[in-house]
């Protein structure tokens, strides 16, 4: 009898142990891929009736010099709005391929919608968020052009990205819109950096009074700016106009457009600190913004559903107000 | 309270515990990876 006890207790610790070991999993799982209910509505099937797609449309002599074009089913306009969204990847990773999701969800909304392949900076070349910028503002035309060829005439646009995207496209908003094919009407991106302080880029260690915490500042933003920077340049007012090709929220001004934002104030990617000069630069110049600060998430936003999801509704409605489909 | 009621129970509060837990490891490596907070926002 005794025996048989022990055995039912051990079967039963047995049983616990797995039924734990399942439904520890079960959690992963659910975390990993369950979305909530209003995220649904963002994510469409290219199907005929939404709209095509155009793949690797080629805009310059590199391999990477390619957009995908996303149209909408709909041919019977006489004009369309472009919406451009530019993938994130810290600046050396990521394509245009990993924003099918959004790009199709804007097509569906009855825009065109690119996304655009920029040279990824690797240990093998000296490409720059600079110089990426200019591939950027190269590639428009060319977007433009190629929506035209395909029996799109486009009258307007939008641009947006996510993370390094997100400064591509603030860059393209925010200093480059003049010389845009068509007028830029507004610009949403989330987690792109803005500034390049180094007080503010605290996580990376920049901000300390050291040799070595300055040579490492000087460093990273002279890559990501393409030219080299002297580190006594870097506390002084003369770094402002150093830094300024790359500094989106210094190219604000009372002329610039609507934009919609959002940050993670526990970012470790992009410094949460820096997102007040780019707050402060849209209230000083009566920029009609929208900011969304997400206080319990990351670079990824992943913790504030209900924040993430009123950002992309403020984004629905800056596109309606200012790119409306229903002309 | 009969034995299987009682390791009914029991089984019970381990699935509970073991979702949790799974779903908070996955927040805790996104936070490390991403930043973000342990609790707050999302619930879980």
């Amino acid at each position: 009898m005794k025996n048989k006890e022990k055995r039912g207790k051990g079967m039963f610790v047995f049983i616990c142990i797995a039924v734990f070991i399942i439904s520890f999993g079960i959690g992963v799982v659910s975390k990993i891929s369950m979305k909530p209910s209003w995220a649904k509505k963002y994510s469409v099937q290219l199907t005929d009736e939404i709209g095509k797609v155009y793949k690797d449309i080629s805009y310059g002599d590199e391999e990477s010099h390619k957009f995908d074009l996303y149209v909408p089913a709909d041919t019977n306009k006489e004009g369309y709005g472009l919406v451009v969204y530019l993938h994130a990847g810290g600046f050396t990773s990521g394509d245009k391929a990993g924003d099918a999701e959004i790009l199709t969800w804007l097509c569906s909304k009855g825009y065109v919608a690119a996304g655009i392949n920029y040279t990824l900076r690797t240990d093998e070349n000296d490409m720059s968020v600079y110089s990426q910028s200019i591939e950027i503002k190269e590639a428009m035309p060319k977007v433009v052009e190629e929506a035209e060829n395909l029996g799109y005439h486009i009258e307007e646009m939008a641009i947006s990205g996510g993370s390094a995207g997100g400064t591509l496209a603030m860059l393209y908003a925010y200093r480059d819109a003049a010389d845009s094919p068509v007028p830029v009407k507004m610009i949403f991106q989330a987690v792109g950096p803005s500034s390049f302080y180094r007080n503010d880029w605290s996580i990376y260690g920049l901000d300390q009074d050291t040799d070595e915490s300055k040579k490492a500042a000087a460093k990273l933003f002279g890559v990501m700016l393409g030219t080299e920077i002297d580190i006594n340049v870097l506390d002084t007012p003369e770094y402002d106009n150093l830094i300024k090709p790359i500094s989106a929220f210094m190219w604000i001004d009372d002329n610039t457009i609507p934009s919609v934002i959002a940050y993670g104030a526990h970012d470790r990617v992009c410094p949460f600190p820096t997102v007040a000069h780019l707050v402060n630069a849209l209230k000083e110049h009566n920029v009609d913004y929208r900011y969304f600060e997400l206080p319990h998430s990351g670079h990824g936003l992943q913790n504030d559903d209900k924040l993430y999801e009123q950002y992309l509704n403020a984004v629905e409605e800056y596109l309606n107000k200012y790119m409306s489909t229903e002309k | 309270m009969t034995l299987i009621q009682k390791r009914l129970i029991i089984l019970l509060v381990i699935v509970i515990v073991g979702i949790v837990l799974g779903r908070l490891v996955v927040r805790g490596i996104l936070n490390l990876l991403l930043g973000g907070t342990i609790f707050g926002g999302n619930f879980l």
